[in-house]
């Protein structure tokens, strides 16, 4: 999937959708913010990110003014383990409303990204996961993260 | 008078977390560092003792001394930045054939893309201060007329070995194993570089998704960096499993 940033405004927050493989080619313009209080970004369709991606990424959300309520939504793994990796990926005060955490089945191999809702999910930095995930033949799977690790970004927010 | 104590090249440790891994090679001049609580580790310590024994036969064909056996072996030769797209579409598309899981795809291909902006971008200028880092927005990279790289995947029962090899022979294990220890250290986030060429934190990155990490230099010849990551495990157990480290100079 071609990287894309595609945004349109609700009243005055802006929603901005990003896809695809952020690297060396991935073109982040400036976002038209004027008159907006906040801007919501769906991460949902980023399929990589690579070292490159991460500098680019850091450099451009830097651009969004700090008076702005920033909010990320449906972050996939990928973008949690620079959020946990790289300080600076998110600014501080940045929102995350929703990430994807991955869950496996040991019998059957099968990998399943689970979406966890701010409020639901997590509260705070504290963890409420779904009671029962199966895969296809309904066996139970288990959160495939190793937790402390994984979901340190909440206790740091 | 007591002989002086000779380090052993080969150190079978137990429990170092990454950035004390790094540190017996970049301190403490080991070449092998296996830990016992890692992938595999009497094959490790197998492969670790046969490149002592002929350094060479590394250098020349990484996958069959790491491997020994594959189940398959595929190669893909590039001479320049405008086929990074399709060395990794390939390189996934192999992989996803082969039906391994999509988090161990992801984590290879992420590898594989380091490493290749590695090789083009970074070799041809390491070591030779006059030379500025090339800029990763360059719209073309190529390597000089008859040479190339060589992004490679092999795997057995138990492991996958990706492979990049490039014509230079430049990379210094020194700074190279450096920066990736400083990663561990300080965070990524403190030893990324604004400007110039790469964002300095691509060694981590590759180091941190694999169990295993191969660093071999043919001064001006080759350079060919390979790492291991562990088949039939999950997410989870591939990130808890501690890591070995090797260092081969001719």
């Amino acid at each position: 999937m071609a990287f894309g940033i595609e945004s349109n405004r609700i009243g005055d927050t802006l929603l901005v959708h990003i896809q695809g493989k952020i690297d060396e080619d991935s073109n982040f313009r400036a976002l038209d913010v004027d008159g907006c209080s906040s801007v919501i970004l769906d991460l949902e369709k980023i399929t990589a990110i690579n070292s490159v991606g991460t500098r680019e990424w850091i450099k451009w959300i830097k651009c969004v003014p700090s008076t702005l309520k920033l909010v990320i939504r449906k972050c996939p793994k990928n973008i949690v383990d620079q959020i946990n990796m790289v300080s600076g990926f998110l600014p501080t005060g940045a929102i995350v409303e929703s990430f994807y955490v991955p869950y496996f089945a040991e019998a059957s191999g099968e990998e399943k990204m689970v979406l966890f809702n701010s409020g639901k999910e997590f509260r705070g930095g504290d963890i409420y996961p779904p009671p029962a995930i199966v895969d296809s033949t309904g066996a139970s799977m288990e959160m495939d993260v190793i937790e402390a690790k994984y979901f340190r970004f909440l206790k740091n927010a | 008078m007591a002989a002086p104590k000779v380090k052993p090249l080969i150190l079978h440790a137990t429990g170092l977390e990454p950035a004390e891994l790094l540190g017996q090679l970049i301190e403490e001049s080991h070449q092998h560092v296996c830990q016992t609580d890692g992938h595999e580790y009497a094959k490790e310590v197998r492969v670790s003792e046969s490149i002592l024994k002929d350094p060479g036969g590394f250098l020349g064909d990484p996958l069959l001394t790491i491997l020994g056996t594959f189940d398959f072996c595929v190669k893909w030769n590039f001479t320049s930045s405008n086929e990074k797209t399709r060395v990794l579409e390939s390189l996934e598309a192999e992989l996803r054939g082969r039906s391994f899981t999509d988090s161990l795809v992801r984590d290879v291909a992420l590898v594989a893309d380091e490493l290749f902006t590695n090789a083009v971008f970074n070799a041809p200028v390491a070591g030779r201060a006059h030379l500025k880092p090339v800029s990763r927005k360059q719209k073309s990279v190529a390597m000089k007329k008859g040479q190339f790289g060589q992004i490679s995947i092999a795997a057995d029962s138990s492991r996958l070995v990706l492979c990049c090899s490039d014509p230079y022979g430049s990379l210094d294990p020194q700074s190279y194993l450096t920066r990736i220890q400083l990663g561990f250290e300080n965070g990524a986030g403190a030893s990324i570089v604004d400007q110039g060429g790469g964002a300095g934190i691509g060694a981590f990155l590759v180091f941190n998704l694999c169990c295993s990490l191969f660093i071999g230099v043919w001064p001006g010849r080759a350079t060919k960096i390979c790492c291991v990551f562990p088949l039939k495990k999950s997410g989870r157990q591939r990130a808890m499993l501690k890591k070995h480290i090797h260092c081969i100079q001719l």
